[in-house]
């Protein structure tokens, strides 16, 4: 009889977590769609990947492409990445945009810094260009975040046939770098001879998230399973390739080590691999009980995974948002407390989750 | 007549593509470990058998069929060219498994815009994969010479 209750239990428990939530279609039809920021008038930046910005107003209606966008490479993994709003963006309309820059020989994470003047960009300015360039149009990284100090993070991948290059400091490939809102360098970065490199031994880093205690959340895909959640602090090597716990796709060992002195353990792995793409930490009052966690878009598992994590450790999982069926390219919290998330279709969607109408908390 | 003939040439291809794929195998964990202990990392004699017959296992997935089909269809063709040059027969077989090897990681990274086996990112380890073909080649060969020749 226990037996049955539990069974029941399990059977009934999707559908009670799936009523705690409603999910609204904001805006449809956004071509690979991979990552949105919110204006100050209530209305949606979302860039394509095929190399687009776009406005979402407040109802729903998307707006025709922004002139002034810079020429990406489109291939592969390759094109238009994030887009990040200026701490002072209300003052002085900047914004960043992360891109694959360059063409197929010479390809590489760029970084550009624009005015916002209508639905054009102008005073574009390359911030940074991810060095050496690559000749794979795979593994760009490419998520943005800033510190508290108004610095600026970015991430970058290892470009997939240069992973060694995770652990070379004078590389820029498989690192996460900081600069200054206007490209220079900070004073107190980690790595006097490898000026630009705030945290190294990256694969390809694909989300990334500053709580408001400062604590920078990173995830990383992984090969054949090996997905990471990293809590990032400066100076800190992540330890790929020398330190994985997943596989080449290959089927083989990249390497017999899953961890090795001077090197940061995950705080969570995912083997097989879910490939986590946008994080947001949610600190909003609309979802009181996710008060603090990570929320993870998936691309492969399709759904977002809510992370609990407590003083640095995980200390639970919950799948949401599976009946979408999609491939989920990033996750936000709006201004409004919702969740926001972009779907990675041809026809992609930008998806709000509020509290069910009638729900009793938040 | 013909079955024996037939045994004789499955036998023969299913010794060459394993041989084949094993040398490519052991090859590939040898230039990967390379890679590591590159990075800093030691890798103890016993490592480095763990990690060859883990991947010996875990590249069987994929890895083996791709080299056994690109193995066939040279073979196929080796065998045909050595209707009219038969004194190149060993020569055509041995091109042929190298060949196909080096065929199937040059269309793998042409497809995928990456290189899939590790190994194959030095030219070295391209070639040594192509040799493990060439083993391959000369065993079948060797294995299915004809009478008349011996």
């Amino acid at each position: 009889m226990k037996v049955l209750a539990m069974t029941m239990l399990l059977v009934i428990a999707p559908s009670v977590l799936a009523a705690e939530y409603e999910l609204e279609t904001v805006a449809a039809n956004l071509t690979f769609p991979w990552s949105l920021a919110f204006l100050p008038d209530g209305e949606l930046l979302v860039t394509e990947r095929p190399g687009t910005l776009r406005r979402v107003s407040v109802g729903g209606k998307v707006s025709e492409p922004f002139g002034g966008v810079p020429q990406v490479y489109v291939a592969g993994q390759g094109g238009l990445f994030d887009v990040l709003l200026d701490p002072e963006f209300a003052a002085n309309q900047r914004l960043y945009l992360s891109f694959a820059g360059g063409d197929p020989e010479r390809n590489a994470t760029t970084v550009v810094s624009a005015r916002l003047i209508g639905d054009r960009l102008e005073q574009v300015e390359t911030l940074l260009e991810v060095s050496p360039v690559k000749d794979t149009p795979v593994h760009y990284g490419g998520r943005m975040a800033f510190l508290a100090d108004g610095s600026l993070l970015l991430t970058t991948g290892d470009g997939f046939d240069y992973r060694e290059a995770a652990q070379a400091l004078a590389s820029e490939l498989g690192k996460v770098l900081r600069v200054n809102r206007d490209g220079t360098v900070p004073s107190d970065n980690p790595f006097p001879k490898a000026p630009r490199v705030f945290s190294f031994g990256h694969r390809n880093p694909q989300g990334l998230a500053v709580a408001s205690d400062g604590t920078v959340y990173l995830h990383e895909h992984g090969p054949a399973g090996g997905d990471e959640i990293n809590i990032l602090v400066a100076g800190n090597n992540y330890g790929w390739p020398a330190i994985t716990y997943g596989l080449d796709y290959s089927g083989a060992r990249v390497s017999p080590y899953t961890e090795w002195q001077g090197m940061e353990q995950p705080i969570l792995h995912w083997t097989p691999s879910i490939a986590p793409s946008g994080m947001t930490v949610y600190e909003a009052d609309l979802f009181p009980e996710w008060q603090g966690d990570l929320l993870v878009g998936a691309l492969k598992d399709k759904c977002v995974r809510r992370i609990e994590v407590r003083q640095g450790a995980v200390v639970g999982q919950e799948t949401l948002f599976r009946e979408l069926d999609a491939r989920i390219r990033d996750v936000r919290t709006g201004p409004d407390g919702a969740v926001y998330l972009l779907t990675d279709e041809p026809a992609g969607r930008v998806i709000r989750a509020i509290p069910a109408a009638g729900r009793g908390s938040g | 007549m013909f079955w024996r003939w037939l045994l004789r040439r499955a036998a023969a291809f299913l010794v060459a593509a394993l041989a084949t794929y094993v040398l490519a195998a052991i090859a590939a964990t040898q230039f990967a470990l390379q890679r590591i202990v590159d990075l800093g990392l030691p890798v103890s004699p016993l490592q480095r058998a763990t990690t060859t017959g883990q991947d010996l296992l875990g590249m069987a997935q994929l890895y083996l069929p791709i080299l056994a089909v690109g193995l066939a269809v040279a073979l196929l063709m080796a065998g045909l060219l050595s209707r009219w040059w038969r004194a190149g027969r060993y020569l055509l077989m041995i091109a042929a498994g190298f060949g196909s090897v080096l065929a199937a990681n040059l269309i793998m990274n042409w497809a995928f815009d990456i290189t899939p086996i590790a190994a194959a990112r030095s030219l070295a380890g391209l070639l040594t994969q192509g040799a493990a073909g060439l083993v391959g080649g000369w065993l079948f060969a060797r294995m299915t010479k004809p009478p008349a020749a011996e």
